[in-house]
């Protein structure tokens, strides 16, 4: 596999939210990307500097949904004449003010990490897995349309107390581009080439529509003209909007794109 | 239904029983089998334990077990539906909950942990992976067949060993074929 993209981004430290559960770090594979996410490693630390002398929080992976909120992290790649795709977007919470708002599924993966008894003596901060270390060589893949989500989980509230636990989470990751055919075409009216016109791209599993799929919207430019494509074994369409004034046009769809 | 599946437990608490049946994986499917690529056991003790830690065991149960919670299996690859004969079970329904009882007596052992325990209750408590499988089996098959399971048991030398103040918990790594 030539991958597009090998590369990483931590996420920024959270505090501890006194709630059972915090979202401390997503990674979303969107609707519409062109490249399957691998992910290769994800680790989780915590700092905890007051005593926690019941059980500590779990940290767990899961796939899940309805992923909103925090701060967008931009990735790092390990060469720079790669970059990641517009479509994986990392979330991170900032401070109290932008959790993380996401539905958790079925636990994949999950660590405990540490915490005080008492107050005393070193403290250390090793890697702790949160997904099997042998996914640096078995694929698991966050398709497009999926998610990945790392939540704390305590106890009690108390468990994760705002001012004692400092979390993050790492992630690594390669993107595997899906194979696609190229569609493209030039908008008009009168002939003329059309700037400003929204042509709308929608790829789905067959001629019925099934599993209908948003892939983008562009806007033309000056020349008129659009591309995008459609991944192979799939049915693309396109169709374009175009307001001028107060004058709505449309056209001719271009569907059955195989 | 071929591909790799994981399973991470709900946080079980010691019953003082000794044994004590944390997990199992188990293969009730006549031509499909299940390949063991990590098991990992995890422990939080927070009282103090001055005797022998207890020791979690990995072994193949005598018969398919019974009873406990099934748990809903990751997926690494959603491409891939894991089998419906592929069962795990948990001894607990919930974090931290009343025990739902597992089944399943052990075998010979295949393989042992000690985990953690806290002589004193003093300073910073970690984590780390305890595998209650070599990790060779990452590479090398430990294969379940039709009928055959798993069973993650902890044994401790005294009901006192494992009392309710330890918080367990196992994540269990497999391919099917």
């Amino acid at each position: 596999m030539a991958f597009s993209f090998n590369g990483s981004v931590p996420g920024l430290t959270a505090l501890g939210n006194d709630a059972t559960t915090q979202n401390i770090y997503t990674l979303t594979n969107k609707v519409g990307s062109r490249v399957n996410v691998l992910i290769r490693r994800a680790t989780v630390q915590v700092d905890t500097i007051a005593a926690l002398t019941s059980v500590m929080p779990i940290v767990r992976c899961s796939r899940a949904t309805a992923i909103s909120g925090g701060a967008i992290l931009a990735p790092s790649a390990y060469s720079t004449t790669q970059s990641s795709s517009a479509s994986v977007e990392v979330r991170t919470p900032v401070m109290d003010g932008f959790p993380i708002t996401a539905t958790q599924g079925g636990t994949v993966y999950q660590q405990y990490c540490a915490r005080m008894h008492t107050a005393v003596e070193q403290v250390l901060a090793p890697d702790n897995n949160v997904l099997p270390a042998l996914v640096e060589s078995q694929d698991f893949i966050v398709r497009p349309g999926e998610s990945i989500l790392f939540q704390v989980v305590g106890a009690t509230t108390a468990s994760n107390a705002r001012l004692s636990n400092y979390w993050w989470v790492s992630c690594e990751w390669e993107e595997d581009p899906i194979a696609t055919f190229a569609i493209s075409g030039t908008v008009t009216l009168s002939a003329s080439p059309v700037s400003g016109a929204i042509v709308t791209v929608i790829e789905a599993d067959d001629e019925s529509m099934t599993n209908p799929v948003l892939v983008e919207k562009i806007v033309t430019g000056a020349g008129g003209t659009w591309a995008s494509t459609i991944k192979t074994g799939k049915v693309g369409a396109a169709y374009v909007q175009y307001k001028s004034g107060a004058t709505y046009y449309t056209a001719p769809g271009s569907p059955y794109l195989e | 239904m071929a591909g790799y599946f994981s399973v991470g437990g709900f946080r079980t608490l010691g019953t003082a029983a000794t044994p004590q049946n944390l997990m199992t994986i188990e293969n009730i499917d006549a031509t499909k089998l299940i390949y063991i690529r990590r098991v990992v056991v995890q422990m939080d003790a927070t009282a103090v334990l001055v005797s022998v830690m207890p020791q979690v065991k990995l072994s193949r149960a005598t018969a398919v077990p019974t009873g406990g919670t099934a748990l809903s299996k990751g997926q690494f690859d959603t491409n891939n539906a894991s089998n419906a004969n592929s069962i795990v079970r948990c001894g607990t329904a919930s974090d931290g909950g009343a025990a739902t009882a597992i089944t399943a007596t052990a075998g010979t052992t295949l393989w042992q942990q000690y985990c953690m325990r806290m002589h004193t209750v003093v300073g910073q408590v970690l984590a780390p992976d305890n595998n209650v499988a070599p990790l060779l089996v990452d590479t090398q098959d430990l294969i379940l067949r039709q009928n055959q399971a798993l069973l993650i048991q902890i044994v401790a030398s005294a009901g006192a060993s494992n009392p309710a103040t330890n918080h367990w918990f196992c994540n269990i790594v497999w391919e099917e074929d």
